[in-house]
């Protein structure tokens, strides 16, 4: 019996690109204006529907964090559920963990000085709720899985775009997008 | 990103690790038996100047902290990071160099114990190379970091040397014997430092987009030309004549002031360019 | 929207002219913006001391958000959507989850100041008192030189729709007979439209929309203006709907579609009626409908055979005939079909006419009536409150325009031409403006004249939270409340929902609410010429609250107090498809393909043709500027979340027009024509097409980006008969581009 590993899953079919659950988590933790623990990105490698799908990203609370691996503080935990947290006290500002997430996880902030992450809402989830930006979504494009038991037959590890899942085995997945047909004026 | 501090920190380091080492090989030379005592004299010029040296390259990177004071944090990160052993390897140096230079005021520096100094030395030189050899660079994939950052340890060591050879009486005493050599040895070091650096590029030029992407960053830059050129090219040159022509004279120095200039160019394009690996490419 | 409101629910054509109301104040001060750096982050969730509050977002916006605000030691700590409303169902939107952002930006107007001289960017700050002293002042000064107070004119629409901001209207009706804008600039064309069609303004429940099974988004954008209903649309997709957008931009909504139709800009009505010829030549029409429910039909199928062809329809919206096929026999043989008729699409000279043939579609397949069906566009039939805050008496004596009944009247004036109109009124000309829940500085055509307009006069009072485009040509500006700040009760034009807003806040340092500024001018009116204002000088804003509602609200929503709001919002109980009996608000009782009603204003019987504005040959690209994804109109957008997230407008470019033009990703463009130009940033995109350029209108912080710099006042072709002036053609606005 494989580990608990909660992630998210992504439905890029699904997702419109709106950034409520970009803002909803700023929301949530009153962020700062710079730091983004979730960004929607237009994700361009479909050119059968160019501009028009999204990819939203957070932390991917990898098998392997390199923010982890990097942190000179060891600022960095994985937790038994899988969740990579960060004790924001011993932070000292350094960045490197900025530069070593593929992804772009971690974000630092020039007001406080020191980096910060998505922590997958583990104080809503001790409540039993869902993550700020999961409880967001419009569409349910995002979810909360465990990996150790999830099993969807369209979802898949990694698509166009997003960095090599081989570094840090990140604990995503996605339904990717299909594209609809179109009448264009400038075929 | 402002990589100033971290450009600084780093060269001067290295500078500073590499004089000390390159001091430390000359004495396996017949010179340094028999003018011992220039030698010693000489070696804790160096072993203070290279301590105070590190030291300051350390302050200077607190710079680039969010909370410099709680750097001694790093303490914590010695299990995993390779960025805790720099700081403390880069402070066991700075540390053992004064130490060093301290215990030999009797005139006497053992051997061993400032060949232990050096191995802590490179080990800050790897260990600051291995911080930067992240898979969310891949530019920096190869173990390019680690050479690029030990070759520069080698060459700058040298060609501060020679300028020590020029400038101060010890060193001038040594010169006669030594400078030809250690002219040489320069020499060779900054041509490996050149070819590293072409070869980095060129690496990277074939590489994923992110490294194509860093690649052309640096070569389009003029600093890189430059750099190869004032920094490295001429002070090659000039390496090779007085290696036939052993001058005590400024120009001795002038590998010296165009390698460092041309290194600390070439770090912070080093740093500057670094293109990371990224969500919707 | 009162006044609309009594129009749309009298099934008759007559007028009424608006009632009067004023509005009292009190508020209080100042809080600290800045959040202190915590050891962790840790959501309310499980924090201590935490308050919750039942808010509602007053926004021009389909979805008018049920909150939920969460306040913590008087702060307003996050606001997350309420889980009881039925229609938001506990989400928010992009803007929604900025605003403890927005409540705290360090930009917001703190004091009443003064800019000396006009436009100068010389701001002092005054008291309260000396503002209200000023203002009074020049109300009874332009009263004794003009024996009324026609000389000031509200501009004031949708910056907030909460009931108790009519409380705005009211103030100005307390001091006597006065001038304002009237009409509306979004949706004019739309609801004449309907009307002159089904002869009530109102529309299906939206959440019905899940039981569709052929979906059309016709020139609406929902993933960006009405989010909450893509779940809807969602759930239909799921039970095997087909989606369709046809959009002249590949917008975000149509990430959604089946499939996309990128339409040649305001030949929407060519389109429709291409797909009736389709219907009605494949005897796909529904006979017995027509004949039962249907006036006209006989006319409207002489004009189909005689002059539409799919060959011609193609033509006019370059959409190739199978393709017009494809979307004709989907929405003709999956049922149930509907169309969502976008506000967008009736922003054009011949917005009103396209509307009606695309509800014309819904009446010839019998797709009305049904749930999952039909040709939606908006309602306002959950808007019938009392206005107590805005019916205020004129003082006792007040002159205004003679009625003609020996009476008086407020004067009107068209708020699509307002720069123009304003300018040119006589007999009182306008003196003074008094500007609120608006920014015609930012977001009325024509920007030049709307400068002009405002240094015309001799005192311009604006009402806001920002220093926008607006604010910048007043003389005073006056901070108000956030919606958290105040109490209020809001529904929406779209879905059946309403929801109390309770005040969850105090008032950010001097910020009073719209209610709360009538109080305090009243009470300075009053002082200095007693009985000069009849607006309350005091008051409690929750009680206001209950003052609005009525017994047609408690019975239509099924409670029998407001305060059970506090608890959840509340349902209006109406059919869910509202044609359900068939029995339409026109004179025949029908619905009107042929109406007479049209003739009367110069408009045609039936939906027929009417070509689409041309491009004049200097300014060959038509500049689309319609609604953004980061903001609402000019609010939001300035906001320190957005600004990052979104930091510059962008030009959309075609790669074709941008090869023509020798213009690459990143190139400043000068976008012109004879009104004016703007410059920004090219962003290089197939989502336009080849004779377009598309960005968004907003206003940006520190900016002076505004697109109305080109846009002219032109004149949808309806919207007076139900809102008093026809709309605004904004998407019909054409310009020449270069590099600079």
């Amino acid at each position: 019996m494989p580990n608990k590993q909660l992630g998210f899953h992504h439905n890029m079919d699904l997702c419109i690109g709106c950034k409520a659950c970009q803002m909803a988590c700023k929301n949530e933790y009153e962020l700062e204006a710079e730091v983004n623990w979730r960004r929607v990105y237009p994700y361009r490698e479909n050119p059968a529907n160019p501009e028009r799908n999204f990819l939203s990203v957070a932390c991917n609370h990898c098998e392997n964090p390199e923010c982890a691996r990097v942190c000179p503080v060891g600022a960095y935990t994985k937790r038994e559920d899988g969740i990579v947290v960060q004790n924001h006290e011993k932070c000292i500002g350094c960045r490197l963990c900025t530069m070593a997430c593929p992804y772009g996880a971690a974000r630092y902030s020039p007001k406080h000085r020191k980096a910060s992450k998505c922590e997958l809402c583990k104080d809503r989830l001790d409540q039993n709720l869902d993550p700020a930006c999961v409880a967001a979504c419009p569409m349910g494009a995002l979810k909360l899985v465990d990996l150790a038991t999830f099993d969807s037959p369209t979802a898949v590890r990694s698509v166009p775009g997003f960095p090599d899942s081989d570094i840090t085995n990140p604990s995503i997945r996605f339904t990717p997008p299909v594209a609809g047909r179109q009448y264009r004026r400038d075929a | 990103m402002e990589w100033l501090s971290l450009t600084l920190f780093t060269v001067l380091s290295e500078a500073a690790i590499g004089l000390v080492l390159v001091w430390w090989l000359l004495g396996f030379s017949g010179a340094a038996v028999t003018k011992v005592t220039a030698y010693t004299r000489l070696g804790r010029t160096i072993l203070l100047s290279s301590g105070l040296l590190t030291g300051l390259s350390m302050l200077i990177s607190l710079e680039h902290l969010g909370w410099p004071f709680s750097s001694p944090r790093v303490l914590m990160g010695l299990g995993h990071s390779w960025l805790s052993w720099e700081v403390v390897l880069t402070g066991i140096f700075a540390v053992g160099a004064l130490a060093l230079w301290w215990l030999g005021r009797s005139g006497n520096i053992s051997r061993m114990i400032s060949g232990l100094l050096v191995l802590v030395g490179l080990g800050a030189a790897f260990t600051s190379g291995m911080v930067w050899s992240m898979p969310s660079v891949p530019a920096n994939a190869g173990g390019f970091p680690v050479l690029l950052f030990l070759a520069t340890t080698l060459a700058v060591g040298a060609v501060l040397l020679l300028a020590l050879f020029a400038f101060t009486a010890d060193g001038k005493a040594l010169a006669p014997e030594m400078a030809g050599a250690l002219s040489l040895l320069a020499l060779g070091a900054t041509l490996l430092a050149g070819a590293l650096a072409l070869g980095f590029a060129g690496a990277a030029a074939h590489g994923s987009p992110e490294a194509r992407h860093q690649a052309t960053a640096m070569t389009s830059s003029g600093l890189h030309m430059a750099r190869l050129l004032a920094g490295l090219l001429l002070p090659a040159a000039l390496l090779g004549y007085l290696a036939r022509q052993p001058k005590r004279s400024a120009l001795s120095a002038l590998p010296a002031v165009l390698l460092v200039a041309g290194e600390i160019a070439g770090r912070f394009l080093f740093f500057s360019t670094m293109t990371f690996t990224a969500v919707g490419g | 929207m009162k006044d609309l409101f009594e129009r749309v629910t009298s099934a008759t054509l007559s007028r009424r002219t608006l009632l009067k109301a004023s509005a009292a104040a009190g508020a209080m001060a100042a809080l600290s913006g800045c959040t202190s750096q915590p050891g962790s982050f840790t959501s309310p969730v499980v924090e201590e001391n935490v308050q919750t509050f039942r808010t509602a977002c007053p926004r021009n916006c389909y979805d008018t958000c049920g909150q939920i605000a969460t306040v913590k030691d008087g702060v307003l700590r996050k606001v997350d959507g309420d889980p009881l409303h039925g229609y938001t169902q506990g989400r928010l939107c992009q803007k929604g989850y900025t605003y403890a952002n927005r409540n705290y930006a360090p930009d917001r107007i703190k004091y009443p100041m003064i800019q000396e001289p006009r436009g100068s960017g010389n701001w002092r700050r005054v008291s309260w008192d000396e503002a209200m002293e000023i203002i009074a002042r020049k109300i009874l000064d332009l009263k004794e030189r003009y024996g009324s107070t026609l000389p000031i004119a509200l501009d004031k629409y949708s910056g907030n729709f909460g009931i108790l901001h009519y409380g705005v209207e009211g103030t100005l009706q307390s001091l006597g007979y006065y001038t304002y804008a009237l009409g509306t600039p979004c949706w004019p064309a739309g609801i004449d439209a309907t009307n002159y069609d089904f002869g009530v303004f109102q529309c299906d429940d939206p959440e019905a929309m899940a039981k569709s099974k052929y979906i059309i988004i016709w020139g609406a954008n929902p993933a960006w203006s009405a989010v909450h209903s893509m779940d809807f649309i969602r759930q239909a997709k799921e039970n095997g709907a087909k989606v369709v957008v046809i959009d002249p931009i590949h917008t975000a909504t149509a990430s959604q579609a089946d499939l996309y139709y990128q339409i040649k800009t305001s030949t929407d009505g060519a389109l429709a009626l291409g797909i009736a010829r389709w219907i009605l030549d494949n005897d796909l029409h529904d006979k017995e409908f027509l004949e039962q429910y249907v006036q006209g039909w006989p006319e409207f199928e002489a004009y189909l055979r005689r002059e539409v062809t799919l060959e011609w329809a193609s033509e006019t919206t370059g959409i190739p005939v199978d393709g017009i096929i494809e979307l004709a026999s989907g929405f003709a043989t999956t049922k149930p079909s509907l169309i969502w008729i976008g506000y967008g699409m009736q922003r054009h000279t011949n917005g009103g006419q396209n509307v009606r043939a695309i509800d014309a579609l819904a009446a010839m397949t019998g797709q009305i009536g049904i749930e999952g069906a039909g040709a939606q566009y908006g309602h306002l039939v959950t808007w019938g409150f009392n206005y107590h805050a805005m019916s205020m008496p004129v003082p006792a004596g007040s002159k205004g325009l003679p009625d003609g009944k020996g009476g008086y009247s407020n004067r009107t004036v068209n708020m699509n031409n307002f720069a123009a109109e304003i300018q040119a009124l006589q007999d009182p000309p306008v003196k003074m403006l008094w500007i609120a829940c608006r920014n015609p500085g930012s977001q009325d055509p024509d920007a030049t004249d709307i400068k002009k307009a405002f240094n015309s006069m001799e005192l311009v009072v604006v009402a806001d939270m920002f220093m926008n485009h607006s604010v910048e040509l007043a003389d005073i500006v006056l901070p108000v409340t956030t919606h958290f700040e105040n109490w209020d009760v809001n529904v929406s034009y779209w879905h059946r929902w309403m929801s109390i807003n309770e005040q969850a806040v105090k008032p950010m340092f001097e910020a009073k609410s719209d209610v709360a500024i009538g109080m305090a001018l009243s009470k300075k009116m009053n002082e200095l010429s007693p009985g000069s204002c009849t607006f309350p000088t005091e008051g409690d804003e929750e009680e206001w609250v209950g003052k609005e509602f009525n017994d047609g609200i408690y019975k239509l929503f099924g409670i029998s107090d407001w305060k059970e709001l506090k608890k959840a919002p509340a349902k209006a109980n109406l059919p869910a498809a509202i044609w359900k009996d068939r029995v339409f608000g026109t004179p025949s009782k029908k619905f009107e393909l042929y109406s007479e009603r049209t003739l009367a204003n110069g408009l045609p019987a039936m939906p027929v043709y009417v070509k689409e504005m041309q491009a004049p040959p200097e300014y060959p690209l038509r500049f689309l500027t319609p609604h953004p994804q980061h903001g609402l109109h000019s609010q939001f957008q300035n906001v320190p979340y957005m600004m990052q997230t979104n930091p510059e407008p962008l030009l959309e470019i075609h790669p074709f027009l941008a090869e023509k033009k020798g213009i690459k990703d990143g190139d400043t463009v000068r976008v012109f024509n004879k009104l004016g130009e703007v410059r920004l940033k090219a962003r290089i995109t197939r989502v336009v097409a080849p004779d377009t350029v598309v960005t968004y209108e907003g206003w940006y912080a520190n900016s002076a980006f505004n697109v109305n710099h080109t846009v002219a006042a032109i004149p949808a072709d309806m919207g007076k008969v139900m809102t008093g002036n026809d709309g605004i053609a904004f998407h019909d606005n054409f310009v020449a581009i270069e590099r600079v």
